[in-house]
């Protein structure tokens, strides 16, 4: 235990009596006495309380910033989802006009929009045309000095979040692990305060530095993540010519848009090994790549060929193929399919691609708490459901990644850890059973719901 | 050496106090809410939560018997505001607080 202010209080006190002036006036409350020593015991007792959190980090990523760059490190970025959507136009003027991929829209809140997919539309014609929310900055950055790994620092957007960055002429990489010498890359990456950089490589082993005095253009394309439009927003040309006429409005969305991932998805996708690149060269760990870039997600469960022969019997067509079950709110199966094989075939693009359909399974849980009779019974079974739910529920971190299991000892644990009733002498639990017959299987989305958890209480002597 | 507690003592403890703004001293709200004052109408009863916290954070001044420790307050102007402590029977304006020396402890 971390000592406390009291306790730091209590040991200058222990040595006060050695001053008989002070201690007199320490007695009597004499505040330029106490109140220096209460102020110094609060600093101690606050450093104590972090080198108690940091002794425990050896086995647990306590702290907020300790994930952060460990994301840092295992190159989660901080890049924002923008929506994409389809929206529908209707040519209501005299002459054909045509939209061209890259015009710029405003939705009827202001949010800036960039056409990805344009359209001819001839007088009175329907047709659709694809828009992202995306927000074009340009930064042209001098290179003030020549050294290897020289690095810009990009600023955050006064709203929203980066979502995708490009350097003009120079190509990117996610490392600089097999690249040639005088190859023009950049690399971007974060720090533990999510502060976005890109980095030049070094003359004569990877990459170039760039010279003294370079103009760098950097197109940052800005997001504000999640907007959750709805159907039938009206969508306006930033700029339009006076003979254009038409009506835009929102058909469907075809990409939610999200915003960086938060601490907890954060703290739950670093728990995997830390080595991996994002190469072929560490064949596996597929589903930590493509949670990593489509966070967040509902359900994702990735296995290979040998997991699915386990399950479902050998077959020919399973040679080389990797198995994918995924669901995400608020997004088309199409798109978000599209975007895990690409994912997918830029790290390795020898594996074949299987989408499966997620099948939703609710957990049956039995549990029996033998709660002592000075606690009110029906609070407990409360606090227990609560606790499950939060951990085991739908939308719990638990629930996101396939093949999940219900471990007792991980119940035990959470309940003795968070239930005060539970702790006492004469309590005790009872995982009577944990889920039915149904096999496992990896495309399962399985869950906890208020209605499959039964609880009972029994009163204990 | 002479007695350790003198009306002296508290003068420098009030003088202390008086120089201390709240929340100086880490995890203490110990100090004179001066701020407080600021846009307040001058006939209000200041003096009286002024008193009430620095007994709050001075606890010898509670421990004297009721009536040592006075606050008074006079008119000086339309705008202007005098306030006076009277330790028993010392009066110090709160102007002339700064002169009191805190001593070396």
């Amino acid at each position: 235990m971390a000592t406390t202010k009291n306790e730091f209080i209590q040991l200058a006190v222990n040595e006060i009596a050695s001053y008989p002036a002070l201690a007199k006036r320490y007695q009597i409350g004499d505040p330029l006495i106490t109140q220096a020593i209460a102020a110094q015991a609060a600093m101690l007792a606050d450093v104590a309380n972090q080198i108690e959190v940091t002794t425990g980090e050896t086995w647990l990523k306590a702290r907020d910033v300790t994930v952060k760059a460990d994301a840092s490190v295992k190159g989660v970025l901080p890049f924002g989802t923008p929506c994409i959507a389809q929206i529908t136009v209707k040519n209501t003027g005299a002459s054909k006009i045509s939209i061209l991929a890259g015009r710029v829209l405003r939705d009827q809140s202001g949010r800036m929009w960039v056409v990805s997919t344009g359209a001819d539309i001839l007088a009175g014609a329907t047709l659709t045309i694809m828009a992202r929310q995306v927000q074009l900055r340009t930064v042209t950055h001098t290179v003030g000095q020549n050294m290897p790994f020289y690095t810009i620092e990009l600023a955050a957007p006064d709203l929203g979040y980066i979502a995708e960055l490009a350097v003009n002429g120079w190509q990117y990489t996610p490392e600089f692990c097999n690249v040639e010498p005088g190859a023009q890359i950049y690399h971007i990456r974060t720090d533990e305060n999510q502060v976005l950089s890109i980095q030049f490589g070094v003359n004569n082993t990877a990459g170039l530095q760039p010279s003294v005095g370079q103009q760098i253009e950097i197109s940052i394309y800005d997001t504000e993540g999640d907007i959750s439009p709805t159907v039938g927003m009206a969508f306006y040309f930033e700029y339009n010519l006076a003979t254009e006429s038409v009506l835009m409005t929102l058909m469907q969305v075809t990409q939610a848009g999200a915003a960086p991932m938060d601490i907890n998805t954060m703290r739950e996708v670093c728990s995997y090994p830390g080595i991996y690149s994002e190469n072929a060269v560490f064949l596996s760990n597929f589903d930590f790549l493509v949670r990593k870039k489509i966070s967040p997600v509902t359900f994702l469960s990735i296995w290979n060929e040998a997991r699915e022969e386990e399950v479902r019997g050998a077959d020919m067509l399973n040679i080389n193929k990797l198995f994918v079950a995924v669901n995400k709110a608020n997004t088309v199966d199409a798109t978000l399919q599209a975007r895990i094989t690409n994912i997918i075939k830029t790290a390795d693009d020898s594996y074949r691609l299987k989408f499966v359909a997620v099948v939703e399974v609710v957990i049956p849980v039995k549990i029996t708490l033998y709660v002592p009779s000075t606690y009110d019974a029906a609070a407990v079974k409360q606090s227990v459901m609560t606790l499950m739910l939060a951990n085991y529920g739908r939308t719990s971190a638990w629930a996101q990644r396939g093949e999940a299991k219900i471990l007792k000892k991980d119940l035990y644990d959470l309940f003795r850890a968070n239930v005060p009733a539970l702790t006492q002498k004469v309590a005790d639990i009872s995982i009577d059973s944990v889920g039915d017959d149904t096999a496992l299987l990896p495309e399962h989305f399985r869950y906890v719901t208020a209605e499959s958890l039964d609880v009972v209480t029994v009163g204990a002597a | 050496m002479a007695e350790a507690l003198n009306t002296d003592l508290l003068f420098r403890m009030i003088a202390h106090w008086f120089a201390t703004k709240p929340s100086s001293y880490y995890g203490s709200t110990y100090g004179n809410p001066l701020e407080d004052m600021l846009q307040k109408p001058l006939s209000s009863p200041i003096a009286d939560s002024f008193l009430a916290k620095m007994r709050q954070d001075i606890p010898v001044l509670d421990a004297l018997p009721p009536g040592t420790i006075n606050l008074y307050a006079t008119p000086g102007g339309i705008d202007i505001m005098n306030i006076y402590i009277e330790v028993a029977g010392q009066t110090l304006s709160l102007q002339d607080l700064s002169e009191v020396s805190r001593g070396n402890y």
